[in-house]
């Protein structure tokens, strides 16, 4: 399989440009790309001789999902670390409860103070945690992401697209051009399901 | 007619498991993707039956039997050495729970094993993986197996092996439907967990006179003669459990779990963020309230069960059951210790299954290289043609995993395996080799040893490598078998805890040994599937 578009691709993720674009999801991008009218076509179903071929629909939709993956997993790490955080919590909750009255003779229904502050007290605040963590921390998001082959077929499809569309451009115009996008846009949704 | 009353509970919760095994197996027979639905039940699962298939493949024979027993003898501080667990549940689900499924679609993965083959391009690291869990599975799977039907047959009267066979065929028939039906049962041996223990905590008190006076007994037993205060009301049971064993716990029973393949290929099985939210809620809820409250009645039952059984302390729950219970009532409660068990080992072996077919069987038979020594040694240096190689390897198990159709024969074999690895157990359970026993001792914090690093480090460390995790996992499954078998004791600390330490020290020796001397850097390809977030590896 051609990967080699795909190794560029982490630069242009990197980019300033692609970081503001990460709220559509893959399916989104997939219905973009599969527009019934030629990715570049004007309204007389001219391509724009203004706009350069990789700035086409299929092209965005491509850097879309990909910034949009970017994106969701850099949400991931922050969730990770609030977990990570929220588990340290209930870990120095439970040990301070026990230190500071392990020693004390009171008792809660029966039971020595110790206990029902770190083990039952500590149980109820991992509820609590986590019912916060839940609600204010961890946000939705779109887990059925497109597989890795899709991806990589959508990558060199743009290249692809870029040199059929180039070349039909030179043999037959513009609408050529347009016609040789509108292909590689559903082969790609095909190969996406 | 007292002998047979508690099996009618029994046999119909039998029956159950074996209905909605044969209606998921039909189910899965027709699905669009069969090893998809075999392997995560097409990763549609809801948030309570994900809660509650986590927690009942957390929850074991131990958690019912073996730990209240123990409980027992040292009181309330075993309960702070249970407590961890009221972590677990919510640590690896927001840990990794979105980032796995998210991988595992990209990637196409049905285990953890082959999400760590496409992170690490490694068919030796996958093999040696998919051995060791296979071997610690095997071995946990025996261990529930003689526990469960221990408490099946002394509770039932009926022949020990008997017993066995019948409770062990019907686990791993329901077993042999698939993911679904592992978690299906699973959610409804959770239920049952929780009603056997309610039962359990009404006896006792009722028994015992009431809380106040239960307490009152268990202070006047195990008296430190120093203070005049009973050990059992003491949180580190009167300096029996000293305070780095107790902190090596939230290491052992609580952070260290994210490492469990049983537990990690959960997170790759549910439908939506909304449903694992909701899942990680429910899943603390009820993990707590069984591993405290079971872990508390084992301390509140020193007031029925005043005097040691002559079996040890793992007969206190078995004789509480069977001597203050009505046999119907009984066979209910019975439900709860057999559900964690069967939980347990249906998980285990829907596991080992997908490692055997998935992990082991297509490392063996994925384009050679990885078969021969000198190949394998290529693998982990990673020249160019072997990296293409793996590349390729990981292309065709891509594409062989999302293939939609599977012949008769091929869905066959894989129902098969986990019936033949189930009747490898029921058979070792039978005739338990020493080796199964002693491996069986060890399994939970070797699984931990081998998993936790690679899982961990290579899903947030992007320059990890394969030279690392092999590593890691040496280092670490190294020294946790020194310290197990030649009982070296770190400042009292659980074996796990210097194992780890070891493990985290090797995978950092081994990436930069990876990085400087075979280049092993993190392919792009990789590094646009785990971390297209990041920037990219720099190679020099």
């Amino acid at each position: 399989m051609d990967t080699k578009v795909v190794v560029a691709v982490p630069e242009r993720l990197n980019s300033d440009s692609n970081k503001g674009e990460n709220t559509k999801t893959s399916k989104e991008c997939t219905d973009r790309a599969n527009g019934d009218k030629s990715p570049q076509s004007n309204s007389e179903g001219q391509v724009s001789k203004t706009q350069s071929v990789p700035e086409t629909r299929l092209v965005n939709s491509y850097h879309e999902d990909k910034a949009h993956y970017a994106a969701q997993l850099q949400q991931l790490d922050r969730e990770a670390f609030f977990t990570f955080g929220a588990a340290l919590l209930v870990t120095l909750v439970f040990w301070f409860s026990i230190y500071c009255t392990h020693d004390s003779s009171l008792q809660f229904l029966s039971l020595p103070l110790w206990f029902v502050l770190s083990c039952i007290g500590g149980y109820l605040f991992s509820v609590v945690v986590v019912v916060g963590l839940t609600r204010f921390l961890l946000k939705p998001c779109e887990l059925n992401v497109a597989p890795v082959s899709a991806v990589q077929y959508e990558a060199s499809s743009v290249t692809e697209a870029a040199a059929d569309a180039q070349a039909a451009s030179a043999g037959a115009g513009p609408a050529g051009a347009a016609s040789a996008l509108s292909d590689k846009a559903k082969k790609l949704n095909e190969v996406r399901g | 007619m007292q002998q047979i009353l508690p099996l009618i509970p029994i046999a119909i919760f039998f029956l159950v498991l074996l209905v909605i095994g044969y209606i998921v197996s039909f189910r899965a027979n027709h699905a669009a993707h069969f090893k998809k639905e075999y392997f995560l039940g097409s990763q549609n699962l809801g948030g309570v039956v994900l809660a509650m298939t986590l927690v009942a493949t957390y929850g074991s024979v131990s958690s019912f039997i073996s730990g209240p027993g123990v409980a027992w003898n040292l009181g309330l501080g075993w309960v702070v050495f249970a407590a961890p667990q009221i972590i677990t549940a919510f640590l690896i689900l927001g840990l990794l729970g979105k980032r796995m499924t998210i991988l595992a679609h990209r990637t196409n993965s049905l285990t953890v094993i082959d999400l760590l083959f496409v992170r690490f391009k490694s068919r030796l690291l996958s093999f040696l993986l998919a051995i060791l869990l296979i071997a610690f599975f095997i071995a946990m799977i025996v261990g529930q197996f003689i526990g469960g039907a221990q408490i099946f047959a002394g509770l039932t009267h009926i022949d020990y092996s008997l017993g066995l066979i019948v409770f062990a065929l019907v686990t791993v028939l329901y077993s042999s439907s698939g993911f679904r039906a592992v978690a299906i049962t699973d959610a409804i041996c959770a239920v049952l967990m929780l009603s056997g223990m309610v039962i359990l905590a009404v006896v006792i008190i009722q028994e015992g006179g009431g809380l106040e006076q239960v307490m009152a007994t268990i202070a006047e037993v195990n008296l430190d003669p120093k203070t005049g205060v009973s050990r059992n009301l003491e949180f580190n049971a009167g300096g029996a459990l000293p305070l780095s064993l107790l902190f090596s716990a939230w290491i052992l029973v609580g952070f260290a779990t994210i490492g469990l393949p049983q537990s990690l290929v959960r997170c790759m099985s549910y439908r939506s963020s909304h449903e694992l939210h909701k899942s990680m809620i429910i899943a603390t809820l009820v993990c707590g309230a069984l591993m405290i409250g079971m872990t508390m009645l084992g301390v509140l039952s020193r007031a029925v069960i005043t005097t040691m059984p002559a079996a040890g302390t793992d007969a206190v729950i078995p004789q509480l059951i069977s001597s203050k219970m009505h046999p119907l009532i009984a066979g209910v409660t019975i439900l709860g210790p057999l559900a964690a068990t069967m939980s347990t080992v249906s998980s285990l072996l829907i596991a080992a299954s997908s490692a055997v077919i998935r992990d082991l069987f297509k490392a063996l038979h994925r384009p050679a290289a990885a078969a021969t020594g000198a190949a394998a040694a290529s693998a982990v240096a990673a020249p160019e043609p072997a990296r293409m190689e793996s590349e390729e390897a990981v292309q065709s198990l891509i594409q062989e995993a999302g293939a939609d159709s599977m012949s008769y024969r091929e869905k066959l074999v894989i129902r098969g395996s986990t019936f033949v690895m189930g009747f490898v157990a029921i058979i070792l359970a039978l005739f338990p080799p020493d080796i199964v026993v002693w491996v069986n001792l060890f399994a939970f914090g070797g699984l931990e040893s081998t998993f936790l690093w690679p899982v961990v480090l290579g899903l947030f460390w992007s320059k990890f490598n394969r030279l690392g995790a092999l590593c890691s996992i040496i280092a670490a499954l190294t020294v946790y078998t020194l310290c197990s078998v030649l009982h070296i004791s770190l400042w009292s600390c659980h074996a796990v805890v210097p194992a780890l330490i070891a493990g985290l020290v090797g995978a950092v020796i081994g990436t930069v040994i990876g990085r400087i001397c075979f280049r092993q850097y993190l392919p792009d390809d990789t590094h646009a599937i785990f971390f297209p977030h990041r920037p990219l590896d720099m190679r020099n």
